[in-house]
């Protein structure tokens, strides 16, 4: 619009763009008389009665300078007069304030059109028809609403993707003007979809401090990666109770177990965990498809309990020569279930079954393979220079104990004598079991017999000859009638020593191939 | 076997880059002030500048975060932590007793990599917005060679596959930003699983931000002085591999055989740097010995097969000392410039091979009796030459042994794995067996290994009850199954021709092929996805590829018509590269004729991946 045309228009130049801004300042009451008169003429072109102009409100203003003077004359709209009348007059300048020079910029463009309003409805219209009145009354109430909504939603929110951008970028940002449910959605699922984890979490803690839970556990429901996301946020700040709480709702039995009975285990004193995997297990393991993760919690607690009443008559105890003679380096709470049984073997091998520490009763009490049986008493035998011969470890064979083990039917028929050493066979690597024996120290006679236990006569003669094992060497050369072997390996053994009788005995009596 | 020729590629400027922005952040406290720095990240620091660089910014006491605060000594501090909660709460504490008794002394916060979003709110909760100044430092990545490049982020497996947290891949996009700032934009782009497509769209987020107006004059300014007319000129770096590590976890798993890979499984190698026990390198002290192409002797070593380097030191021994020897009948003229020239070099040749002569002999020393079994049982594994049952007795007896309990979690995730699954009832057995070895506790451990699907456990259980749970539950069964991992690993081998033909022999000592490192049995698995890309078998042949792989794959082409870029490629691990693929990568370079720098979150072992997931 031409300066020309303006002032045609207005019949003034006072009223040129550059003076209408401070038609808005806050102390700009003393102008309203002055451009009321100005303001009357221009109402005639404009329909009057404002009700279909208002719909087109938002379109109409332009934020030019020029188009604001046309808005002012043409239109009516309501919100200026709604606010203006509520007593926060300036209350959109504050806003404006708030948030950035775009809104600011885009809330200037809304004060004139509100301006005209209070002028139409107060002085245009002023007494006439009352029911007119009162239906444009309730017309503006409820545009007031919409046009409040459409602030929230399109006016004063930054796009999702900015303000993610920002979070990425570690600039400054505000999730304030982020009210709406959609808007809060839009700016989880943007964070979402960049996948960085500082992003989505501020926007989910932003929509968890907002909105109640049932809906905020809702929409996590959907998002697994928000809802594993902020799993670890609370197990982060140690807010156990509530990740479990919230992996309940979610659904997700087994996880809200598991982090149950981690949050258990993180109890201080032995006594506090049994009694808090107690609880857990009341609690959290109730599912049934939970019932193998809730037999491993009670055999957890049966074990502690074992455990504590172990180190209770352990600790003070003057009269077991094995606990003065190995002083103990740790007491066995919270050790895994071998290495009691292992502790058990070293300072409770002789032990009544009824006694707390008895190692067969901890064997009976908890379920073992064989394997680890035999290697655990062996290992922990050896460590007190005792080594078990295979004839007495066949007690420890198979299941004695109430709740059984798998290997019980093969067992079962080698309870003793040799059933016991094929028993043993076919539990442990018996080379394996060879090489930790020489690494304890045990005797060259004791290695004769576990290497006598091996079927291949070239792994025997290795291992025999590798850990300078004489017997043993006899034993192979004997039983591959090898006679030039044996008169060349005699060189090495001590002359009168009792292999090297044996070793002669046998070149009197055997039948040699050579 | 890095290559000679550096291609105008000089990885060295990656450091200078960080150290200045490490100045940068120092001088924004400005005058004498005490560093107290995290644990975890002095490695990293170390690399960057050395304590010289440090003093001469003010610095004057440096301490490791701990517990306890240190003495105030200066009027600032300045902690460098991770964004840790541990770290943080101890932080918390120092401030709250220091502001207690000094009042006027002034806290900075340097967080590394990266301020991520739950700093400021805990700082807040803590009553200290305001009492602190926070400050941001993200390091480019630390050259530990001319080819292979590090962030030296050792948590980032651990929080972006177990705890989901991907925040860690902005600072791998920054990093990745700079090479391309440096070198040119890369115009062929393949990233493969979730964290590589978080770093691509971090990249996409930072290139929009690049656009000259938005950047801010400080970085301005940098890119100026350093690549302002690379940007335009040709990329020097032609391909980008991205790879999460999830991608292949047998790879880790199976026991590493090349020299490098044995140093680090056994000693550890830490950014670069391994620190031999006493008893190796005789002497009363352990002793730090930093491992790069610069010791020619380990360079020769580093990729071979573990079994041919004893041979090879010994060999090359001799020759030194002949060559000393040599000396003996030397006339006075000629010793006088022998001692002069040659004996030094001669003296320290001899010295770096008796330390890996000893470093050998004490590995050899360690190694289990049941060594090979182990391997013939890994290789048997992988290869299905071997009997699964027989596997599964192995295993069974190393828990009853009570073996390491990280050893025995690797054996069991591989069996798992090669078993494309194991039922539940068998996991239930072996669980339980587990727990007994090794404490109930790892309950939580086996669960964690299932989250990461190093653990594949076939899920009947659920399936069963599916038809009658509420709709939540099924909800969340069904995206709980939706990265479907480790269930197709057979045939994912077979599709990409991972496990080479039993006939055709492998030479251990004189490589032709990549399975060397693993004895032949088993080819890495990126490691041949690069060399296939790379072989020019087109776009589609690779996705199609990459498909079999656990994760979803994004491949970016040139536009019809431009360069497609000089044969460098860049390839990036997330979650941490072994030396066994570090090797195989090397001996594809040459293969493939390829300048190749790889680079990664950290350099990791088969071990330290299950450590990540062991609860305490």
């Amino acid at each position: 619009m031409s300066r020309a045309e303006n002032e045609a228009y207005w019949g003034s130049t006072d009223t040129a763009p550059s003076a209408l801004d401070s038609f808005f300042d806050e102390d700009s009451e003393v102008n309203w008389t002055g451009y009321s008169v100005s303001y009357n003429r221009p109402l005639k072109p404009a329909s009057p009665s404002g009700s279909g102009d208002e719909v087109t409100t938002g379109k109409q203003v332009d934020p030019g300078n020029t188009s604001i003077t046309d808005n002012i004359t043409q239109h009516s709209s309501t919100d200026w007069l709604v606010v203006d009348t509520g007593g926060t007059g300036n209350s959109g300048e504050r806003l404006a304030k708030g948030v950035g020079k775009a809104i600011g910029e885009k809330l200037d463009s809304w004060k004139p059109p509100s301006v005209s309003i209070k002028w139409n409805t107060s002085q245009g219209h002023g007494s006439g028809s009352c029911v007119q009145c009162a239906a444009k009354d309730n017309e503006i109430s409820q545009l007031k609403k919409r046009l409040e909504n459409s602030y929230s939603r399109y006016n004063l929110t930054l796009p999702p993707d900015d303000t993610v951008n920002r979070i990425l970028l570690g600039q400054p940002y505000s999730l304030e003007c982020y009210r709406s449910h959609e808007d809060k959605l839009a700016l989880l699922d943007t964070a979402l979809s960049t996948m960085d984890g500082s992003a989505i979490l501020a926007t989910l803690l932003h929509m968890k401090n907002t909105v109640k839970k049932s809906i905020f556990i809702k929409e996590m429901q959907i998002r697994p990666h928000a809802s594993h996301l902020y799993i670890s946020y609370l197990k982060k700040r140690r807010n156990y109770a509530e990740a479990i709480d919230f992996l309940g709702l979610l659904g997700r039995s087994e996880d809200a177990a598991i982090l149950a009975y981690e949050l258990a285990l993180s109890s201080r004193t032995p006594e506090h965990k049994v009694k808090n995997m107690k609880k857990a297990l009341d609690n959290s393991f109730t599912d049934p498809s939970l019932s193998h993760e809730a037999k491993i919690v009670m055999d957890h607690i049966k074990l502690l309990e074992r455990q504590m009443a172990i180190d209770e008559a352990d600790c003070n105890d003057q009269t077991n020569p094995m606990l003065i003679k190995y002083p103990r380096a740790a007491n066995i709470i919270d050790k895994s279930l071998l290495t009691t049984l292992f502790y058990c073997c070293m300072y409770h091998w002789v032990a009544s079954e009824s006694h707390v520490g008895s190692p067969l009763a901890l064997r009976k009490a908890h379920s073992f393979t064989d394997a680890q049986v035999l290697w655990t008493v062996l290992r922990g035998r050896a460590r007190v220079n005792h080594w078990p011969l295979p004839s007495e470890l066949g007690s420890w064979l198979g299941s004695k104990g109430i709740l059984g083990t798998l290997g019980s039917i093969t067992s079962a028929f080698s309870s003793a004598g040799k059933g016991t050493t094929s028993g043993i066979k076919a539990t442990l690597p018996i080379e394996q079991v060879v090489h930790t024996l020489s690494a304890s120290c045990a005797p060259a006679n004791v290695l004769a017999v576990y290497i006598a236990l091996i079927d291949s006569m070239e792994t025997r003669l290795k291992l025999a000859i590798n850990y300078k094992c004489h017997q043993a060497v006899i034993e192979v050369h004997i039983a591959q009638k090898d006679r030039d072997a044996l008169e060349k390996y005699m060189k090495e053994i001590p002359t009168g020593s009792p292999e090297f009788l044996k070793a002669d005995a046998a070149l009197k009596s055997v039948k040699w191939k050579n | 076997m890095s290559q000679p020729q550096s291609l105008g590629i000089d990885v060295e400027i990656l450091r200078r880059l960080s150290r200045n922005r490490l100045v940068r952040v120092l001088e924004d406290a400005p005058g004498a002030k005490d560093l107290i720095i995290d644990g975890d990240l002095m490695k990293m620091l170390d690399r960057i500048s050395g304590a010289t660089l440090l003093r001469s910014h003010g610095v004057e006491k440096m301490y490791r975060l701990d517990r306890l605060p240190p003495p105030v000594q200066s009027a600032q501090r300045v902690y460098v932590v991770q964004p840790s909660l541990v770290a943080l709460k101890y932080v918390a504490d120092h401030v709250h007793s220091d502001k207690l008794n000094h009042p006027d002394i002034n806290i900075h916060l340097v967080i590394v990599p990266r301020l991520v979003s739950w700093v400021t709110p805990l700082l807040e909760e803590e009553g200290l917005y305001g009492a602190v100044t926070l400050h941001e430092f993200t390091p480019d990545f630390i050259p530990l060679d001319d080819d292979l490049l590090s962030l030296e982020m050792t948590s980032f497996f651990r929080n972006a596959f177990l705890e989901g947290d991907f925040s860690g891949c902005i600072s791998v996009a920054r990093a990745i930003n700079t090479l391309q700032g440096l070198y040119g934009r890369i115009p062929n782009v393949v990233a493969h699983g979730r964290a590589a497509k978080a770093v691509m769209n971090a990249l996409e987020v930072l290139k929009e931000q690049e656009s000259p107006k938005k950047m801010p004059q400080k970085v301005v300014n940098e890119f100026n002085t350093v690549c302002s007319i690379r940007n335009l000129k040709a990329p020097e770096i032609g391909h980008l591999f991205i790879f999460d590590r999830d991608a292949d976890y047998v790879t880790p798993l199976l026991t590493q055989l090349t020299y490098e890979g044995v140093l680090d499984e056994y000693f550890g190698i830490q950014a670069g740097v391994v620190e031999f026990p006493a008893d190796v390198v005789g002497q009363d002290n352990p002793r730090k010995v930093p491992l790069n192409s610069k010791d020619t002797i380990y360079d020769n070593i580093r990729n071979r097969h573990f079994a041919g380097v004893s041979s090879y030191l010994i060999t090359r021994a001799r020759e030194v000392k002949a060559k000393k020897d040599q000396a003996q009948n030397m006339t006075t003229g000629e010793m006088r410039d022998f001692v002069a020239n040659e004996l030094r070099t001669l003296q320290a040749l001899q010295a770096t091979l008796g330390l890996h002569l000893k470093a050998c002999e004490a590995i050899t020393k360690s190694m289990r009796r049941d060594f090979e079994t182990q391997l013939s049982t890994e290789h048997g594994l992988v290869t299905r030459a071997g009997n699964s049952g027989k596997a599964q007795k192995f295993l069974k007896d190393c828990l009853a042994r009570m073996l390491p309990l990280a050893g025995n979690l690797r054996l069991l995730c591989l069996y798992s794995l090669t078993q494309d699954g194991i039922s539940r009832r068998e996991y239930e057995d072996i669980a339980s067996q587990v727990l007994t070895a090794h404490g109930h506790k790892h309950l939580i451990t086996l669960h964690h290994l299932r989250q990461l699907g190093m653990l594949a456990v076939a899920d009947t259980s659920s399936v069963s009850t599916v038809n009658n749970a509420p709709l939540q539950d099924r909800l969340a069964q069904v995206t709980s199954l939706l990265p479907k991992k480790g269930f197709g690993w057979r045939s994912a081998a077979k599709r990409l021709r991972l496990i080479p033909d039993a006939d055709e022999p492998v030479d251990l000592h004189n490589p032709t092929h990549m399975s060397y490192v693993y004895n032949g049995a088993y080819t890495p698995a990126i490691p041949k996805v690069v060399g296939d890309a790379l072989s020019g078998r087109g776009v589609q042949y690779l996705s199609d590829n990459l498909k079999v792989l656990p994760g979803t794959t994004t491949i970016t082409t040139p536009p019809a018509g431009s360069p497609s870029g000089p044969r460098v490629a860049l390839v990036v691990v997330l979650g941490g590269i072994t030396f066994a693929e570090v090797a195989a990568f090397r001996l594809l370079a040459l293969t493939s004729a390829t300048r190749i720098i790889l680079a990664s979150t950290n350099t990791a072992t088969g071990a330290q991946l299950v450590a990540a997931a062991v609860h305490e």
